[in-house]
């Protein structure tokens, strides 16, 4: 008995010590003791009344045999648990000698296995309670498990889903070129995604989604196991700022109107003035027939100049926004946009310079594009206004596949602080009420949008800014 | 009646036509499509009044008037109305012509007032 490796006690029927083995004494702190005849639970840690009569019951029954965990609460604080046996200790003839204890420390083991279902149930909280879709699916798509947030997204009830629903029935057919793709990855490289998509929801509408995932293996067998974000709230957001930019498009091109309007007015009047004075004149009596002459001379020339004014700002006033780009020449474009613009210059003494010799189509709404140029032109007449010899040039160069747009003037120029700020919405320096701070962030999302660039160019010996568009294919002239 | 009538504009052909039409109603009129000019000619010749567009290349209506050496009642003509609250804040402008306007309304207007 003693050599056995288990702590082991054979108690006789007053509970006291019979045999014992030396993992016993281990086990109790009781190494070396002698505990022949003495009762249990004398020395060594006290013996909680509750397993002196389960020891009790024991002896009283005929036959006897119960294991169970429970915990013992240690001298200097803690609590230890203990595997316990009880089982009746008969001699051949069947009369009852005692006990048989076993008492074994089994704290460890229970501490890791107790850290180990708080574990799971933290990972199973976390899959119940992610904002983030979760699911398990095998490699031909079936799904497994699936998450609450998941569920939410494709708005299938559990039961239906899991086990009865697979990837494909839920994926419209038009993502098939991008699933070839993501199923390429996941082969070569275990991973896919992350990638956008949409899933078809059980009440049949469409749900964006954004995804990744990984190969797992579980007991030999390969699933995929997915991150699914619903992307619809990200999606509205984008569709609304991409509204608001269209409007804040319109009110900008609005402001640039109102300034241009009392130019336009002036340049519309001044013709109607010459109409009706001529008229006025005729209407006076008979003409000499070399004043009708001068006079049907100057109503005509006057006509066609107001009806040009008209056809300029018809281009640039139309509303398409969201009519697609069209090739057309650039300088043609400029020059439309001058023909209502340079009176103003001409009109303050800003000498406007031009230089328009290169030309090329460039894919744009030359609506648009007019809206640049007259912002770009509008800031420079504001930073020359006031010099000695203000000058404003727009000049076109070829620059590589692309054609630049020059806007440069006699001003100081932008000071380097300031050089990424002017870029930012409402940012402007101009008298409160002058500007609307809106104009060259709109100007360089419009260029953007078209595939080009806009930017200061630091390197021209005057201040200067630079609008690049991409050449439609061969039409540089 | 002083002297005669000024008109000042950078349009040559409403020059011409303010001169066919204040001479056809035989009153003294001198047009000038440059404002330089007209104020040389304020700086030596008396005048009964000026009538000035306010949109010139080189200056404004209001910066001719500004420099105008006479004080005589003084048309703003104009093709706009952007100047406006300026140009009615200013004790020196008689009035306001928008154009296009009636020769025959403002060369009666002028008669009364000169007479």
């Amino acid at each position: 008995m003693r050599g056995l490796p288990i702590p082991l006690a054979l108690l006789d029927t007053r509970l006291r010590y019979v045999a014992w083995s030396e993992a016993w004494e281990q086990a109790h702190d009781l190494v070396g003791a002698e505990l022949e005849g003495e009762a249990y639970g004398e020395r060594g840690p006290a013996v909680p009344e509750e397993e002196l009569h389960a020891l009790r019951r024991c002896l009283q029954a005929t036959t006897c045999d119960s294991q169970d965990l429970v915990p013992r609460r240690r001298p200097q604080g803690g609590v230890d648990y203990l595997r316990r046996r009880i089982s009746a200790w008969h001699d051949p003839e069947g009369t009852r000698l005692g006990v048989y204890l076993y008492l074994e420390r089994i704290t460890e083991e229970v501490e890791t296995r107790r850290q180990l279902r708080e574990r799971e149930g933290f990972i199973d909280l976390l899959f119940e309670r992610s904002s983030v879709g979760m699911n398990l699916c095998r490699l031909d798509g079936l799904w497994l498990e699936s998450n609450p947030a998941f569920l939410e997204i494709i708005g299938y009830p559990r039961a239906e889903a899991d086990g009865g629903l697979t990837y494909w029935q839920l994926t419209p057919p038009d993502y098939e070129a991008e699933e070839a793709e993501q199923i390429a990855q996941l082969q070569a490289t275990g991973r896919y995604g992350p990638y956008e998509k949409e899933f078809i929801r059980k009440d049949g509408t469409r749900v964006p989604v954004r995804l990744h995932g990984f190969l797992v293996e579980r007991n030999g067998e390969q699933f995929i196991w997915s991150l699914i974000e619903d992307i619809s709230e990200r999606r509205r957001l984008e569709a609304q700022y991409r509204e608001e930019r269209i409007k804040a498009i319109k009110t900008s091109k609005l402001a640039v109107l109102g300034e241009l309007a009392a130019g336009v007015a002036h340049e519309i009047n001044n013709p109607l003035a010459i109409i009706e004075g001529y008229v006025q004149l005729l209407r006076q009596g008979e003409p000499s027939p070399e004043l009708l002459a001068e006079a049907l001379e100057k109503i005509g020339e006057a006509s066609d100049r107001a009806a040009k004014i008209v056809r300029s700002l018809r281009k640039i006033a139309r509303e398409d926004s969201r009519a697609a780009p069209q090739p057309v020449s650039l300088c043609a474009v400029i020059r439309d946009t001058l023909e209502l613009y340079s009176r103003r210059f001409r009109t303050h003494g800003v000498e406007l310079r031009r230089a328009l010799e290169v030309d090329g189509e460039v894919c744009v709404r030359a609506n648009e594009l007019s809206q640049v140029l007259l912002n770009l032109l509008n800031n420079a007449y504001h930073a020359v206004e006031g010099d000695a010899q203000p000058w404003v040039e727009l000049r076109t160069e070829r620059r590589g596949s692309a054609i630049g747009i020059r806007v440069s003037d006699s001003g100081a120029g932008v000071p380097p602080a300031l050089r990424e700020k002017i870029f930012d919405p409402f940012f402007t320096t101009k008298e409160v009420g002058k500007g609307t701070g809106l104009g060259l962030s709109i100007s360089q999302s419009i260029v953007t949008e078209l595939g080009g660039s806009l930017a200061i160019d630091a390197e021209w010996p005057s201040c200067s800014f630079l609008v690049e568009l991409p050449l439609e294919q061969g039409a540089s002239k | 009646m002083n002297g005669p009538i000024v008109y000042v504009d950078d349009e040559p052909t409403l020059c011409r036509l303010f001169d066919l039409h204040f001479g056809g109603a035989q009153l003294p009129a001198r047009s000038f499509s440059d404002p330089e000019a007209a104020l040389a000619f304020l700086d030596e010749t008396p005048v009964s009044a000026v009538l000035c567009d306010y949109r010139m290349p080189a200056m404004t209506g209001l910066e001719f008037l500004a420099r105008m050496p006479q004080d005589v009642p003084f048309y703003l003509i104009t093709g706009d109305h952007s100047f406006r609250e300026e140009a009615d804040a200013n004790p020196r402008v008689t009035q306001v012509v928008e154009k296009p306007f009636e020769y025959d309304a403002l060369i009666a207007e002028l008669r009364a007032l000169l007479d």
